[in-house]
């Protein structure tokens, strides 16, 4: 179940149609205020390309390697920041790549109704929570990673891109 | 008294079955060469951890190969012996709430005064960039401005790689090497977890233990058939007396009980390789038999044959001179030979007479017309020879080289060292208390940043105090009430940074239980108030300045050890030449060079044959000090023998025999044995050379 669940998710594993608008909404509860940024999201094997267009800034990550581009110019970030960016990349990666077997050997996986959620139970419960995934008809629209501090971090898949 | 061989033999046998449980027989090759210090020093590292590692790789980097990992994993702890299984990089709960706690002494500190604007600066941004930052970036409330900052990754959730093989599983065992029993059981279930799969391979070092000690054994069991085969059929052949082969393989079994009861008593323990090579050097005994048995010993008025105790006194004199020397396999072997020789001296020589055995019945062809060659052109080709040898031959000191060449297993450490290019080389570091060998652990790792030892994580006492001394002037109080009328201002909730920094005050310095680290094959050892523990450095040279550090490369030590063995044979060897040399000039007087021809030309021509195909190592060495004590015998019968014909005869058996019972050895594929058996089998052909043409 889960297996299709994520699999048609993102569906793009299988697909050439690896490309999607999306909204973000962060909560932030050092300031009790949510962020919202919209952009388009690109899956590739392995790899995870997120553009922000109004504001012209971009993430790529591939090859273990994170490369942050504001108005086509690379911005050099500090380790431990571009650490924890691969960490959530590797994440979002993990949830589209239809790993089944790491999923379970990362997860714990709970299913109610249209909401899934995994339950983290390696290194990374340190940091998150658990994510809830929700799926609308067929496919899984939405994707929500709970913090270990208190903030929230919401994906809204929305239409693909042709 | 015509019984008295068997009741000899059966009180021996008898004696033998009841102590069977005091015989100590061990296996362990190290044992048979270390020194005691380096053989202490392995011990003690044993006891932190070292060689008690065993690998397991999975082949590929798929699914399958990490379900394998997954599923291996879960098999191999629910094993006895296991202490940890790892197959990532993920550290415990114990070290992740030690680095809680621990936090602002591990981490770097950055203790540069802030004014109050730096401080609001500071806040700002932190504040703007949860709007700008298109990346999500928490915030740590315990330390907003990034006073602190840990090196490293601590949380690496990866399956452990070994370089472009697979998947690695590393697995921490109580075994040491040298636990036979142990070693065995869980050997056994390791191999029915990893089966017949390709796609996995298991190493750890004490798989040699239990893999070369089977191989020796079943080596040493073969030697023994065949030497056993060769011996009965030669004596049947040659005596074509069956009580009389009875009589001698009885004799030959009670020296051989006698000398491992008598050795078993004085030795700690009796290695299996000595046990094989005294038994078979027993057999060589028969020399006496057959010159009594050609020479009619029994039927004369004798009492003793000078011949054949001079002979006798000389193999021993030889051989008690070697038990006194500090290499454990020769001294072992030399004690077991002179017990079995003087036990089966004694019963040819005493109780045999009483024995009824028949007069030797045979026509003795003369073949003394064959002699052509005089004996002063053995010399000169002999000189010429040993001139040939020491210009060409090469010096194996690696006594590694010595054991069962275990050529499956060597591919599989080949094959874990050559994908862990990168990997450290564990080295034993001593103090004389905790606190100074932590701070030798430090002086490594100051030098050498990649090192790995409880450094990494322990502070010296010396920079514990330097941080306390840091955080107590550092003003986190006046910092914090800043940062959180700051952050009101801002928009940040309210009281979200009430705990800033208060993890400093709460945070300690001193390790209360080491036995966190022990995940990382990281140890405290005490012993005799001395402190021991492991570090891992990149390369053995680069610590030979620290005077508190050891080697545990068996490599490094049996180089040294080597060193300290050759010397201890020249010196040993070179009393033995002189007391033979003396003792045959006493004996043979004026058939000296004649003599001397029976030690000098067997040694030489060995030597440059040695020469030619091998690397002479320390088993070559002492095969060639049997050969002159073999030799001296022959070179005594020859000289004094009234019957010449009787005696070449009795020497050419007593060659074949010695080929039966040493020369075997060279089918024997543990070096140690091979060498010993390849110098006999030349030094047999060189002494028949001898007898054929010499005169």
């Amino acid at each position: 179940m889960i297996k299709y669940l994520i699999s048609s998710f993102l569906l793009i594993s299988s697909l050439s149609a690896n490309s999607f608008y999306f909204s973000e909404e962060r909560y932030s509860d050092a300031i009790g205020r949510s962020i919202e940024f919209k952009g388009e999201i690109t899956f590739l094997e392995n790899s995870l390309e997120i553009n922000y267009t109004d504001i012209n800034k971009s993430l790529k990550y591939s090859d273990d390697t994170l490369v942050y581009t504001q108005d086509e110019k690379i911005i050099e970030l500090d380790s431990s920041q571009s650490k924890n960016i691969i960490e959530y990349f590797k994440v979002l990666i993990l949830l589209h790549s239809d790993d089944d077997s790491k999923l379970h050997f990362l997860f714990e996986i709970q299913t109610e109704d249209s909401t899934t959620v995994l339950i983290p139970k390696t290194y990374i419960k340190e940091f998150i929570k658990k994510i809830e995934l929700k799926k609308d008809i067929k496919e899984l629209k939405d994707i929500k990673l709970f913090l270990k501090n208190g903030d929230t971090i919401g994906i809204k898949i929305e239409d693909e891109i042709q | 008294m015509k019984y008295s061989n068997f009741i000899i033999f059966f009180v021996l046998l008898g004696l033998g079955i009841l102590l069977k449980n005091s015989i100590n027989l061990s296996t362990n090759l190290l044992s048979l060469f270390a020194n005691k210090e380096a053989i202490h020093k392995l011990g003690i590292a044993d006891k932190l951890g070292y060689s008690k590692e065993m690998l397991v790789a999975v082949k590929g980097f798929d699914d399958n190969s990490k379900q394998k990992v997954k599923s291996l994993v879960e098999q191999f702890k629910k094993l006895d012996n296991i202490k940890n299984v790892q197959s990532n990089f993920l550290p415990s709960k114990e070290i992740l709430t030690y680095y809680k706690t621990h936090y602002p002494f591990l981490a770097d500190f950055n203790n540069t005064k802030l004014s109050d604007y730096d401080i609001k600066l500071k806040v700002k941004e932190l504040y703007d960039s949860l709007f700008s930052n298109v990346f999500y970036t928490p915030i740590d409330k315990n330390d907003p401005l990034k006073l602190f900052h840990l090196n490293g990754d601590i949380n690496k959730d990866d399956f452990i790689k070994l370089g472009s093989y697979g998947y690695l599983i590393k697995i921490t065992t109580d075994i040491a090497p040298s636990q036979m029993g142990e070693a065995k059981s869980l050997y056994n279930r390791v191999d029915e977890i990893v089966g017949y799969d390709e796609n996995i391979v298991a190493f750890a070092p004490f798989f040699y233990t239990v893999e070369n000690s089977q191989k020796i054994k079943s080596d040493v069991r073969y030697i023994v058939f065949i030497s056993a085969l060769i011996l009965l059929l030669i004596y049947y052949l040659l005596l074509k007396n069956i009580k009389l082969l009875v009589h001698t393989l009885v004799a030959l079994g009670s020296s051989m009980i006698f000398a491992i009861l008598v050795s078993s008593m004085i030795l700690e323990s009796l290695h299996v390789i000595a046990l094989a090579f005294g038994m078979t050097i027993t057999a060589v005994s028969i020399d006496y038999l057959l010159h009594y048995y050609f020479h009619d010993f029994y039927m004369s008025e004798k009492k003793v044959d000078k011949n054949v105790m001079f002979g006798f006194l000389t193999t021993a004199l030889a051989f008690s001179i070697f038990a006194f020397i500090p290499v454990t396999i020769i001294s072992q072997i030399s004690l077991f030979c002179v017990l079995s020789l003087l036990f089966a001296y004694l019963l040819f020589t005493f109780i045999f007479p009483y024995l009824e055995i028949k007069e030797y019945h045979c026509e003795i062809k003369e073949i003394e017309s064959k002699k052509t060659i005089p004996s002063y052109i053995f010399i000169i080709s002999s000189l010429l020879l040993l001139t040939y040898s020491f210009s060409t031959i090469k010096i194996d000191n690696n006594l590694r080289n010595l054991d069962y060449q275990n050529a499956k297993l060597q591919a599989k450490e080949k094959l874990f060292k050559d994908s862990m290019k990168n990997s450290l080389i564990p080295i034993l570091v001593e103090a004389d208390s905790k606190e100074k060998l932590i701070s030798n652990l430090h002086k490594i790792q100051d030098k050498y940043k990649d090192s790995f030892s409880l450094a990494n994580f322990v502070l010296s006492d010396e920079k514990c105090k330097q941080r306390e001394r840091n955080l107590k002037e550092y003003d986190f109080k006046s910092l914090k009430k800043l940062i959180n009328i700051e952050a009101l201002e801002l928009g940040f909730k309210k009281n979200y940074f009430k705990n800033s920094y208060d993890f400093v005050e709460s945070s300690i310095c001193k390790v209360e239980d080491f036995k966190i680290f022990e995940n990382y094959n990281l140890y405290f050892y005490e012993e005799d108030s001395h402190f021991y523990s492991l570090a891992y450095v990149s390369d053995l040279n680069l610590i030979k300045e620290f005077n508190f550090t050891q080697s545990l490369s068996i490599k490094d030590i049996f180089a040294e050890v080597s060193k300290e063995i050759f010397s201890s044979l020249l010196i040993y060897s070179s009393f033995v030449v002189l007391s033979i040399l003396l003792l045959m000039f006493f004996v043979v007087k004026n058939r000296f060079v004649y003599a001397l021809n029976y030690i000098l030309f067997p040694i030489s021509l060995t030597l440059a044959v040695v020469g030619c195909f091998y690397e002479l190592n320390i088993m070559h060495i002492f095969a060639l000090v049997i050969l002159v004590a073999i030799g001296i015998d022959f070179g005594i019968y020859m000289s004094n023998s009234k019957q010449i014909s009787t005696t070449t005869l009795a020497i050419k058996y007593s060659l074949l025999s010695t080929f039966g019972a040493f020369g075997v050895l060279i089918f024997s594929s543990v070096v140690a044995l091979n060498s010993i058996g390849f110098v006999v089998s030349v030094g047999i052909v060189a002494i028949y050379i001898l007898i054929r043409v010499m005169k």
